[in-house]
Order: structure tokens, then sequence, then C-alpha cells
């Protein structure tokens, strides 16, 4: 068995499909998607990868606002409700939804996390949070760095704008190159 | 693609200051909140792809896949000469297509797998459906031993790539086990009441 190679990386994700999860490898880092009775896996490899792109999303929010409104449905009943044996079952049903809602504040804001390669762009639904997205980042950016090199600031931003210039050409508004 | 870093909101180029920041910031186009590294790999220009060079002497060696082009590199699986365009570097070794293929199919290499079967899952949910879903639960004398038979045969096969330990397998064959013990009692008590109701 080859099992030993991985180590776990923070983050786990659930998507429609199945739960997803991302583990460190020697040289790359491998994406394991489960579906029913097989897993699918990705690697990206730390010489190939090119960026990272964590958006923030409002999915976190969407559902602190589902459990509130759902602890406070069964809540506000409970309150309501004179019965003492009414109010504690409305209030065991309650419960969850608040637990839930403190799981997931607590899990803290939501986000999209994408590996940019040279030949795709892949979300890892496995890292859903900003907080384990920062780990993600911390833990694998120095192996990324050991494999390609540092690379100056000042030297990224020239490097891309004139890459940029080169593959637009010239602008049409510069005035004509004398002699060329 | 191009030396650029797309927002993931709105497909709109990165502008390259928000590079390596160490805070989210607003994409200019969509304003979503967004953190982006780069890395060195993304102004590297792409690597070209190798051709093989054409034979010109008759003395020298041809490639085993392509007779009029010169031997690169011997195959380090299967030792045939292969020219630059068969060449294949996998881990430092030079191997040709036909190897990786074959490699690929017996899962020697584990790199290049792409999927594989958890017979642990399927080990537990033929133990465990029939049970779980109540009305299929007669189905468990089949399924029982059918379960414990896949734990068995499933146990040496290939797992996860990941580390996943063994504890399904143990889980369906002991569920297995009980639904069968069960079963067993079940029938014991039929056979040897059954005289009582005549």
């Amino acid at each position: 068995m080859t099992t030993s190679r991985y180590k776990r990386l923070p983050g786990r994700g659930l998507t429609w499909g199945g739960p997803s999860r991302v583990w460190l490898g020697d040289d790359h880092v491998l994406l394991v998607l489960t579906r029913g009775y097989s897993e699918t896996y990705r690697r990206f490899f730390f010489n190939d990868i090119q960026g990272v792109v964590v958006r923030r999303t409002h999915i976190g929010k969407i559902w602190n606002a589902v459990w509130a409104s759902f602890l406070a449905f069964f809540g506000v009943l409970a309150l309501v409700v004179n019965s003492g044996p009414g109010s504690i079952i409305l209030a065991c049903i309650a419960a969850p939804f608040g637990v839930a809602l403190f799981v997931n504040m607590a899990l803290g804001p939501t986000c999209a996390f994408h590996i940019r390669t040279a030949v795709q762009t892949e979300r890892l639904p496995a890292v859903s949070r900003v907080r384990a997205a920062n780990k993600f980042i911390a833990r694998i950016e120095p192996l990324i760095i050991a494999a390609q090199g540092e690379l100056p600031g000042d030297q990224l931003v020239a490097d891309l704008i004139a890459r940029q210039v080169a593959q637009r050409g010239p602008s049409v508004n510069a005035p004509p190159v004398i002699g060329s | 693609m191009s030396a650029q870093i797309l927002c993931t909101e709105c497909s709109s180029p990165v502008p390259s200051a928000y590079f390596n920041a160490q805070v989210f910031a607003a994409c200019p186009s969509c304003n979503a909140s967004i953190l982006v590294r780069a890395f060195p790999a993304l102004f590297r220009p792409p690597q070209q792809g190798q051709v093989g060079e054409r034979i010109t002497d008759a003395g020298q060696a041809a490639c085993f896949y392509h007779p009029n082009k010169t031997a690169h590199v011997p195959c380090e699986a299967c030792g045939r000469f292969i020219c630059a365009l068969c060449d294949v570097e996998l881990h430092g070794q030079h191997l040709c297509p036909a190897c990786i293929e074959s490699g690929r199919r017996k899962g020697a290499l584990t790199t290049l797998e792409s999927r594989r079967v958890l017979w642990d899952n399927i080990a537990l949910s033929v133990a465990v459906l029939p049970i779980a879903t109540v009305f299929l639960w007669f189905f468990s004398i089949v399924t029982s031993p059918a379960a414990i038979v896949l734990a068995i045969v499933g146990w040496r096969k290939p797992g996860s790539i990941a580390p996943r330990g063994k504890w399904r397998f143990v889980l369906a064959i002991v569920f297995a086990l009980i639904v069968m013990g069960g079963w067993g009692v079940g029938i014991y008590f039929l056979v040897t009441r059954a005289g009582e109701f005549e």
C-alpha cells in the first residue's frame, strides 16, 4: 500500500456528489472526490501551480440565516406554548438548529478556493472556509517556493506587464516608431 | 492560457497589484472579495514539445515505434530504444508509452491513477442497506453473507490512495455476522416451535 506518503491538509468539504478532501504528497497536492463507491483523484504538482485564488462567498451567511430562522421559529413557539411538555419538545427541536448555527459561526466565513495551473483552474471543494484556506496556503506556499523558486515582488509585476503587452501587441493609440 | 489570473467570480483579469497581498481585496470588476497568490510558474514560457530527429546515418539506432527517427534513450522498464517523441519522463524515469499504459492498467504507476473503487464502502452498504431500509430486511439473508465475501475479497484489493483505515470492512463483517446470527436464531425458533403451532 502507498497510503503513508500522504499527509492530511486542512479542509473538508461536501459537494453534491459526496465528500472531498485534500492531501499533501511528496511533490503534489492530491484532491480526492468521493463519489459513492469510488474515488476520483486530481493532482496538482508544486512545480506546475501558477497561483491560487481565494474568493469569499456568502454560503456561510445563507446557512446562518437558515439555521437562525429555524431556531427562532421553534424557540419562539416553545416560549409561546404554555404547556410544559410541549415547550420542552419544541425546545428540543430548536436545540439542534442552535448547535448548527453555533458550529457554522465558529467555523468562520466561507470561500471558494481555486488552484491555477497552465492548463486548468480547478476548484478545491475541500477548502471551503477562509480559515482553512489560510492554513492551506501557509502549508503549501513554502513547498511551491521550494519547487519553483522565490519571485521578488517587483519582478513579478514587471514580468506580467511585459508579457501582457507582448501578447496584445503595440497599442493603436501609440505613436508610430520611426525607423522600424 | 495567458500569464494572468482571472477573478473566479467574473472571469476578468485580476490586476497584478493584487498578487501576493496579505489581505482580501475587492475585485475591480465585480467587487468580489479575493485573495491571490501568484507563483513563478505563472511567468514561465510554455514548454515546447520535443520532436524526434530523423535518421540521417544508416548506423544510427532507431526508435522502436518510429523506425525513421533516431533513438534518444532506452525505456527504463522494457529496454526498447525510444525517440524524443516517445520518451515520457515520470519521476526521473524515461519510459515508453506502452510501459506507461501497461503500468497504468496494472496499477503499478499510482501517480497516473485517477480513480479507485472503494470496496469497503460497497461491503458496508451491502451489509447495512437492507436493514436500514427496513422493508427490504428479508434480503439480508442473502446480502449478509455477500457482504462478508465482499469484505474478504476487497480487503486485499488496492483501496484509496489517500490514508483510509480498514474499519469499514470490519464493521461490515461484524454487522453481517450479527444479522446472520439473528437469522440463525429466527430459523432455529421457527423450526423448534413449529410443532407447537400444529
